[in-house]
Formats: C-alpha cells, structure tokens, sequence
C-alpha cells in the first residue's frame, strides 16, 4: 500500500536556515526516540544536527529510559505477536492485529499511550493485506532490534547508573552508596541542587511530572542517601528529567522535545543551550488569504513568512485589514502551499505575525 | 532432526553447525578397541590406524558399555581384551561377559572380537553368535580378521536397527549404586534411555564418543570433588568439541556452594528418584528443543542463503529495469519474514527492505535506494547477515530514504497537555 501523499501546487520554497550545528550534541531520550521512530522531517532533522555536530553523546539514564520505553515496547508487542496460533496460516491482517492487541498485558513499556500511534502506522501500511503470526512476528522483532540497535551512544556521560533501577527501587549497598554507585553523583554530592530542581519542576504548570514531585516533595526533602536513591527507583518515571537534566555535562547543547528542560535551565543552569525537536520550517510560500470561519465573506491577505507541515507563520497586510484575529481564533487559509484551502487555528500572535496552526497531517508538503 | 548416528562419533564436525556434507572426509571404518592395558592398546590402535580404519579407544568395561550403548550404529567392529580389569586372573573374563551382555541387551551389533591371549573355554565350547577370538599371539592378523568379518557380517544380510536411543539419552555417574539405579528406573519409567557410571574415568574415556546427552553428576558425599571434577572435565570438552552436553549437577541442598563452583549447567536439589526425575525430564526437553533448533540451523541457512541470492538478482533487475517493479522482491522479502529462526540482523535488514518496498509501492523506488536494497540483500547472502555491519548500513539508508524506516511517532506525543 503506498503511503498517502498530498499533490501540491506551491509556491517555490526553499529550506529555512538550519539551526547551527553545536560542538557539543546531547541527546535527551526524546530526542533518541523521534530518531528511530519519529515523521521523516523529524528524523531528517534530529540526523542533520547528529552529523553536524562536533560531537555526539548522551546519558547513562538515557539508554535505561530509552530501553525501558522504547526498546521494551517493541519487544512486547512481538511477545504478543508470539502468542497468535498457527504461525505459518495467513489471516487478514486486522483480524490478526486486533488479536495483538488484545494479547498485550494490561500494563507493559510504554504502555497504551504508545500502542495507538503504532497501530494506526501498522494499518496503513498492512490493512487489506494477508500475513502470517511469523511474518508480523518477525517484522515487529526487526523493528526492535532497529531501535536497539537505532541508539546513538557517542560519549556517555554517567551520573546516574545504580541498581535502584533495576532491582525495583531496592539498593544493595550497605550501609550507604558504594564506589560503583554513579546515581550518588547526582543527589548525594549534588542533593541541594537535585532538590531544588524538583522543588521547581513540582511548581510547575507544563510538566508531565509536577503533579507526583508536588504530592512527594516533603517525601524527597526527608529522604537522605541511600534513602533517596532508594526513593528515585521506585519512582523512575516522574525523576527521569531531573536526572538526566543534571547529566547533562556543561558546555554541550540539549536536543529534546521535552519542554521541562527548558524551565528547569531557567531556574537553575543557564547557560545550558537546549534545541527542541521540532519540524524543520520552510520559507517562504507566497502570498495567502485568511477568513474568518465564521464569516468567510470578510477576507485579510497575508504573506507566509515560513511554514512547517503543521503550521504556517504569517504577516497580514497593513492596509485592508477588515478584522482582528486573536488567538484560538478559527480560520481558513488558502495558499498555494497545500491543496485546496486548510482550516487552522490561531496559535500565537505578535502584532502583524501570527502562528496558525493546522490540525490536518500534511506531512507531504 | 539429529544427526545421524552414522556419521563419525568422533568428529564433532558433524554434530549441528557444522560445515557443509561436501566438506566431510570420505567414511573410512570405525573400530572400538577396548584393553585395559595402555600399551596394548595403543599398539592395537597404530595397527588399525595405518589402514583404513578409524579407532576408539577406551580401557575400561564400563566406558566399552557407554560407546556401544550409544554409538554402535556408527561403529563397524568391536575389539575387547578377554580380560578387562586384571589381566592376570584366570577368572576374569569380563570382556567375554561384556559382549554377551551387549548382545543380550541389544539383539544384533556390529561382529564383536575378543582379542586377548587367552581364551575362554566356555565362549568356544558355546560358541555365541556374533563374537569371534583372534589371539593377540598372532596380533598382526588382527586387522585383516576383523576386515574378514565385517565383509561377512555385511553379507549376513540379518542387520537389523542397532541399538537406538532417540538422542538425548541421560547417564548418571554416581558411586552410590541404590540411588542411581532408583534414578534410572524412575528416568526409564518415564521413556527415558538413562544409564548409570560409577567411574568418572570410564565416563571421560566415553563422552567424546556419546551423543549430545544429559549428563547427571551427583555431588553429595563421597562423589562431591569427583563429581565437580567431572562437570569441570564435562564442560571442558563440550567447550573443546562443540557437543552440546548439558551438564546438571544433583545434590543436597547443603552441597549448593559446591556445585555454584562447579557451575553445572543447572544445579537440582534432591528430593526424591521420582521428583528428581520428573524434574531432569523437563530440563532434558528445553536441551532437546535446543538441539532440534541447532540442527536446523543448516537447513535453514542452506535455504535462506539460495533465497537471499535471488533477492540480489531480482533487486538488480529491477534496477536496470524499473518497469519490472519491486513486486517479485517484495515477495521474496515476504517469504523470508515467514521463516523461523531468524537472527536479529536478518529480522532488521528484511524489516527494513520490507517497509521500503511497501514505501516505494507502484512509483517504484530510485536508484540510490535499489543500490541500498541490493546492499542489504548483499548482507543478508553473505552468512545471514550475521558479520556485517547491519546498523552502518541502516544509518546510510535511513539517511538516503525514510521509506526504511517505521515513522509512527508524531513528535507531539511528548508535549505535555495540563
């Protein structure tokens, strides 16, 4: 089944100035992730960077999170592959994929937040078609061992490793870290400053982790050397940024998605340097017309600045502009960018440029 | 599917893995030569050797018992001292007993000769089937009788199966005589072919000669240092041939540490004959599907090496050609996904072509991704993949062309909505 492609008349474009390559490239799990698995614009992008960089490396906790989700993931969706009868008999595949999914456990790596995205790509690709348990068996299997094989170590930088995580929170050591113990780096040697990091991630409002950090401050604040650590890996998830964020050595360049980091460098390092994975933008684009969508008769020109697959930056003309759009606004843009005319939403404004957001998966453009 | 017992007991060569049927030497015949005394039986060996036939060499009874109850298909005679324990008592005539016993046992083995300087008045005045005397007075006649009686025993036209332990059999060495032999009923109960040794000595004589078997090594007092001795002597020649022994040491519970240091291939604790057997049954079952997967290892590669070749050529028709369309590779990819045991490099390097071909669909592919195409294709061919540098490659295409690579991830999976 070919892949959906969208036939555009457009206006010429050329690539937007590429983000200067860093001496130093650290990629955080999100950015190793979007590597492997992410739309082709975001791996072109995330490669670009990797081979322009001086030079590349990550984080101990990095590899450990990034086997935990990703690699983990893969294996047990084939485990459950595994499962289906009569390994040789093709079926249709969505006969055979819903029994997949119905074989995957209740809670497993990256878990049902992970499975819809990778279900709806395994439909396009294989809806209509008649495979065999053996052939989904051993593709998912090759997809795994893509993305374990997928992880760019470069230099790893070690702050982090410990048997908490892996022996389910519980340290062998005794009575305190032993020698072997790199987590001790983190938040023994540098307990203030871990602390304070998550005092500033739990008052946080667009994190993913504040609400644990907030519920468990007094929990972190109490707990003291191997008690910590001993606290952390029973709790990787809401902890992960923090340490990796303190992994980070100084003078390299963060590459991630997570916006946390962002405001954890506020706070406490900044003159760490964060790129965030994002589309590569395109310039130019031409001339467009924006409508209101809930009166289409009025209509304002604007000039397209740049535009991504999901979002187009615009500058409205000065004279003539019939109304004001403010953001959340709903609107029609028609450019010859895309086909036909896309509705999008008002995402940010800043006097005469706006951000409009498009809700459609254009990712040919 | 096993190997053959007909092949060379004595070249692990043989043995699942091993190099191609081509590559075997032509079969030259095999004779198990059995004498208690070390010079005699080196001599008898180099009189053998020097012709056309291949020796096994053992001094003790109990190691000619192991090779022929497990390897006499692959044998073509048996020459046993008439006296294998004390060669200078009359009454010992314990290579005599033991070729009645085999053939007692057994029914029909290969001819059998007692090659001694005396000869036993009861065996001649019986005269037993299948067991023939050659005096060692005249030891230069030695080879050509056994020729002569192989030549016969072929003409007999009576061969029937040999002895035949569908592999893997279980041997328990262990020097407490009740409790291997209420080991063994309980293991032979269960459709087991187990035998018990007393003598590590007999046992490291015969195992190089024994098929991939369990070997059962008892540690608790008075066979504790020897029975580690023998999982150490075990584990060396598994390592030194390649046989795929597996080794399971069982003892009391307050034997643990010893047998940690041996580091059997698993350590039992006893309970009771009927416990440790059911429990030796399971373990022997995980060895068997190992070695059913180790032997199709040659098969599979044989098939999938001619399939990845035809990849290569359809690939690079497709490249001179692109009306041919990726159709005919499509369907070869897919017909290697449906085979079993693929090694991880294979799954990654099909995985990927597999999802490049559906990418590609109709339109058709250019010809820098055919040349990665046919690179794959090129390291799949070249030993399944298994040497060469699959995430190099991987890297390459997946720079050249994101139709290599599953993209499912929408990078706003990680924004974080409150």
């Amino acid at each position: 089944m070919s892949p959906k492609r969208a036939a555009t008349k457009r206006a010429p474009s050329t690539r937007a100035k590429r983000r200067k390559a860093p001496a130093a490239l650290f990629l955080e799990t999100t950015a190793q992730i979007l590597r492997i698995a992410g739309t082709p614009e975001i791996q072109r992008g995330i490669n670009e960077l990797v081979d322009d960089s001086g030079k590349v490396g990550t984080s101990w906790f990095v590899r450990h999170e990034y086997e935990e989700v990703l690699v983990k993931f893969y294996r047990a969706v084939a485990e459950a592959a595994r499962m289906l009868p009569h390994p040789g008999q093709d079926r249709p595949f969505e006969e055979m994929w819903r029994e997949v999914a119905g074989n995957l456990p209740r809670f497993y790596p990256g878990g049902p937040n992970l499975f819809p995205h990778l279900n709806e790509k395994m439909n396009e690709m294989f809806r209509g078609m008649r495979v065999t348990p053996m052939e989904l068996r051993n593709y998912l299997e090759g997809r795994g061992e893509e993305a374990r094989q997928g992880f760019i170590e470069g230099e790893l930088h070690d702050k982090s490793s410990c048997g908490v995580w892996v022996n389910g929170g519980s340290c062998r050591c005794d009575p305190e870290p032993g020698d072997a113990c790199r987590l001790k780096e983190t938040c023994v040697a540098r307990r203030a400053d871990f602390l304070a990091s998550a005092g500033t991630v739990a008052a946080a409002t667009k994190c993913a982790e504040s609400k644990w950090l907030k519920a468990n401050l007094l929990r972190l604040y109490a707990a003291q050397g191997k008690a910590l650590l001993e606290l952390l890996g029973k709790h990787p998830n809401p902890v992960g940024d923090l340490v990796i964020f303190w992994e980070v050595p100084d003078g390299w360049t963060l590459l991630t998605r997570d916006r946390c980091f962002g405001i954890l460098r506020d706070a406490h390092r900044r003159r760490l340097k964060i790129y965030i994975v994002r589309l590569p933008r395109l310039e130019g684009g031409g001339e467009c017309v924006i409508r209101p969508e809930t009166n289409q008769e009025m209509a304002a020109e604007a000039t397209v600045l740049n535009y991504t697959a999901k979002d187009v930056r615009v500058r409205l003309r000065r004279a003539g502009r019939p109304f004001e759009l403010e953001e959340g606004d709903r609107v029609i843009l028609s450019t010859g960018i895309f086909d036909g005319n896309r509705r999008g939403e008002v995402l940010h404004r800043n006097e005469a440029v706006f951000v409009i957001k498009l809700p459609f998966d254009t990712r040919r453009v | 599917m096993l190997t053959s017992q007909h092949d060379l007991i004595a070249d692990p060569e043989t043995y699942p893995g091993g190099p191609e049927p081509e590559a075997r030497r032509p079969r030259r015949l095999q004779v198990l030569i059995a004498d208690n005394d070390r010079y005699n039986l080196r001599t008898a060996s180099e009189y053998f050797e020097g012709t056309e036939f291949d020796t096994v060499t053992v001094s003790s009874a109990e190691a000619a018992r192991l090779v022929i109850s497990f390897s006499a298909d692959a044998l073509d005679a048996i020459v046993l001292d008439g006296r294998l324990i004390r060669d200078r008592d009359a009454r010992d005539r314990s290579g005599y007993a033991l070729a009645e016993e085999m053939l007692a046992q057994f029914g029909h083995l290969p001819p059998i000769i007692i090659f001694s300087r005396y000869e036993d008045r009861r065996h001649s005045e019986g005269d037993r089937d299948g067991i023939i005397f050659v005096s060692k007075y005249v030891r230069h006649e030695i080879v050509d009788r056994v020729r002569e009686v192989i030549q016969l025993h072929r003409l007999s036209r009576r061969r029937r199966a040999g002895p035949s332990h569908p592999p893997p059999p279980v041997i328990i060495l262990d020097d407490q005589r009740g409790a291997a032999d209420r080991l063994q009923d309980k293991l032979t109960e269960y459709g087991i072919q187990a035998l018990t040794c007393a003598d590590m000595s007999a046992l490291a004589e015969a195992a190089p000669y024994l098929p991939p078997a369990m070997f059962v090594i008892d540690l608790d007092a008075g066979a504790g240092a020897a029975g580690a001795e023998a999982i150490r002597s075990l584990k060396e020649l598994r390592d030194a041939s390649g046989r795929p022994f597996y080794v399971a040491a069982l003892a009391g519970r307050e034997e643990s540490k010893r047998a940690a240091a041996a580091a059997a291939d698993v350590f039992l604790v006893k309970a009771s004959a009927e416990v440790d057997a059911l429990e030796l049954i399971t373990r022997l079952s995980l060895h068997k599907m190992e070695l059913e997967r180790a032997a199709a290892a040659r098969p599979q590669t044989q098939l999938a090496l001619r399939w990845y070749e035809e990849l290569i050529r359809q690939l690079r028709e497709v490249r001179e050609s692109p009306a041919h369309g990726l159709a005919a590779p499509a369907e070869t990819v897919r017909r290697a996904l449906n085979w079993p045991f693929l090694e991880p490099e294979e799954q990654l390097v099909l995985s990927s072509l597999y999802t490049q071909m559906l990418a590609a669909g109709r339109g058709g592919a250019d010809a820098g991704t055919l040349d990665l195409c046919i690179e794959g294709a090129s390291m799949l061919a070249d030993e399944r993949a298994r040497d060469a540098d699959v995430r190099g490659w991987l890297e390459r295409a997946r720079r050249h062309s994101a139709g290599f690579t599953l993209a499912w991830l929408d990078e706003e999976f990680f924004d974080y909505e409150p």
